[in-house]
């Protein structure tokens, strides 16, 4: 990860109060794009796992220790992009399901990656990747 | 009857219209069906009713090459042959098993599975299998689910099992046969030709026994029914039916290796289909496999994988398990254990893996064998691929995650692959003399009365294990058998 991404994620966790509250992606102060983050980073209870998990791919792959890179390639362009950003607000829920179905229709399209051998959609491991990314 | 070779006056000549050679799921197979009949049937059988290492010692040859079993630990050589020694795993080749792939050099049967279906069905009896059923969805039921895979590319299957030892299970039935008679420790080693104008065919098989006693049949017509290895052997000692080079050439067996873990997504998620598990006089065994359409679209050999042992979690896969966990089942409990995938794979027919004759000869004079097992990288590239394939339809199920642990390499294969015994192809059936050794109803091109039986006559196999159709062509070719003598 390089110094500036770091920054610019002490910024963003000082300003939205990431690690402490779930559902932070209303409060004023968050772009919706942050608000998007913050949410995608909600979706796991278990968040040492997926954090693990995204952390030995990002070390497999590191050209995809990227933030934007990771946001782009889960949201996959800019229309899932601003839908998102809006259920990141208003339908956390919402966003989720949107998610595992963008994770089970990865297998199908053969969008997958390999992680110790393990095939994996690209969601799930971007989803991880993107957790790990903070530290 | 039954008769002990040993005790036969030397230099006897025997006369039967039909002459078998090996007692094993194809010889007996054939005697039974030939039982009955207004002529007289001879099997001959190397061993006796009992394991016997001095008959045992007669199929020990090399092996050359990839690492394989010892040729005389793969075979058991006694009345009822390797169905002593079995697993019982039954279920018939699919279609497409017998089509001509354009994707798999060699391939294509004389015949399609229609036409071997009413011998399928026939062959369930004798092997005490259940009817002949083989739809995953027959046999599956609330405590017994199919995985839920929403897949074009990969179906759940299922296979009898029942390892029915043919010696104690038709030894009565052949001894009260009134037209045949068994003889034991009689071992074929070599044949008198008979000449007639164009028409070339066997004389006599000249047998002898270990104890040195020796003698002869005469017979109308012979089937070499003694193995995979032993039937191409005997052929090439003898010179038969080697006219284009094609004896012992295309040995294929089933690699089997464990090339996938699989990581549930959730704890809950039932096996027990995927388990052997009793019905009704026999055993089930489910697993998954290739769709006939995804073998089309991806140029993929016969392909099938059960469940073998679990295994512990590392750290990493205790981290995945969580996270598989939330993206397919939130709330539920995450996986423990990973399961590992035992593959059965079809070899693609290889005319550089084989059977050839080595300098040393056994105790009674005939060149033992040297097995050269090769696989291609047609095999790899379709093993590696079906993996890919399995992983993206546990996922899209979100019934869990594949490991896949094939290297990328054409050639590479895990250290611990081996075979599944299953000796198939060195006397391949075509009907074209320059593509096989046999015709397509098992007669040795050239030969007017010399048949093979058995899984060398194979010429592809699927990724079926062989004795269910081993014994179909064995009824089969007793049908042909019968009209030709009627």
């Amino acid at each position: 990860m390089t110094g500036s991404m770091r920054r610019r994620e002490f910024l963003f966790e000082f300003l939205c109060g990431l690690a402490a509250v779930p559902v932070l992606a209303a409060l004023p102060g968050c772009s919706r794009r942050e608000s998007l983050r913050v949410a995608l980073l909600d979706f796991f209870a278990d968040r040492d796992s997926a954090r693990a998990v995204g952390a030995a791919y990002l070390e497999s792959a590191p050209e995809e220790d990227d933030d934007e890179r990771l946001l782009r390639g889960l949201t996959g362009g800019r229309v899932r992009e601003a839908e998102w950003e809006a259920l990141a607000t208003s339908d956390p829920a919402a966003l989720y399901e949107q998610v595992r179905e963008l994770h089970r229709s990865d297998f199908a399209a053969g969008r997958t990656l390999q992680l110790s051998g393990w095939v994996l959609s690209e969601t799930e491991l971007r989803l991880c990747a993107l957790l790990a990314q903070m530290g | 009857m039954l008769h002990d070779a040993r005790s036969l006056p030397a230099a006897t000549e025997l006369e039967a219209q039909i002459c078998v050679i090996g007692a094993g799921a194809a010889g007996i197979s054939l005697a039974r069906a030939l039982s009955g009949q207004g002529f007289r049937v001879l099997l001959l059988e190397s061993g006796g009713l009992e394991a016997d290492p001095a008959s045992q010692d007669l199929y020990r040859g090399r092996v050359y090459g990839r690492n394989y079993f010892q040729l005389d630990v793969c075979r058991t050589r006694r009345f009822g042959g390797s169905t002593h020694c079995w697993h019982g795993m039954c279920r018939p080749l699919d279609a497409i098993d017998f089509e001509a792939r354009d994707w798999v050099p060699h391939s294509g049967w004389p015949f399609g599975l229609d036409a071997l279906l009413p011998y399928y069905e026939r062959a369930q009896e004798v092997l005490r299998l259940e009817p002949f059923d083989y739809e995953a969805t027959s046999w599956a039921r609330e405590a017994l689910p199919l995985l839920p895979l929403a897949s074009d590319e990969i179906r759940s299957g299922v296979f009898q099992v029942a390892a029915s030892r043919f010696g104690e299970l038709y030894r009565e039935e052949i001894e009260q046969a009134p037209n045949v008679d068994s003889f034991l420790f009689a071992n074929v080693v070599g044949f008198d030709i008979d000449e007639r104008g164009d028409e070339r065919g066997i004389a006599r098989a000249r047998v002898a026994c270990l104890d040195g006693n020796a003698f002869t049949v005469k017979a109308r017509t012979f089937v070499l029914a003694t193995g995979g290895i032993e039937n191409a052997r005997l052929l090439l000692a003898s010179g038969l039916g080697n006219q284009h080079d094609l004896v012992g050439r295309y040995f294929m067996d089933h690699p089997h290796v464990v090339a996938g873990a699989f990581l549930p997504s959730q704890a809950e998620l039932s096996l027990r289909f995927y388990r052997a598990h009793p019905e009704g006089r026999i055993e089930l065994a489910g697993y998954l496999t290739t769709t006939d359409a995804a073998r089309r679209s991806e140029q993929l050999l016969g392909w099938c994988a059960f469940l073998a042992q679990e295994a512990p979690l590392p750290e990493l896969e205790q981290r995945l398990a969580s996270v598989l966990r939330e993206m397919d089942h939130p709330g539920a409990q995450p996986a423990g254990r990973a399961v590992f995938f035992t593959n059965e794979l079809e070899q693609a027919p290889n005319p550089a893996s084989r059977v050839v004759l080595t300098d040393l000869k056994d105790a009674l004079g005939v060149p033992r064998p040297q097995l050269e097992w090769r696989l291609s990288a047609v095999d790899k590239r379709s093993a590696r691929r079906t993996h890919e394939i399995l992983g993206r339809a546990l996922g899209a199920a979100g019934v869990g995650r594949l490991q896949i642990m094939f290297s990328e390499d054409e050639h590479g294969w895990p250290p611990e692959l081996g075979g599944g015994r299953h000796h198939m192809g060195t006397t391949r059936m075509h009907s074209d003399p320059k593509q096989g050794v046999v015709d397509p109803d098992g007669r040795v091109h050239g030969l007017s009365n010399l048949y093979v039986a058995g899984s060398s006559v194979f010429p592809t196999s699927g990724a079926a294990n062989p004795t269910l159709t081993i014994v179909a062509l064995a009824l089969r070719l007793a049908d042909h058998l019968r009209e030709q003598l009627r």
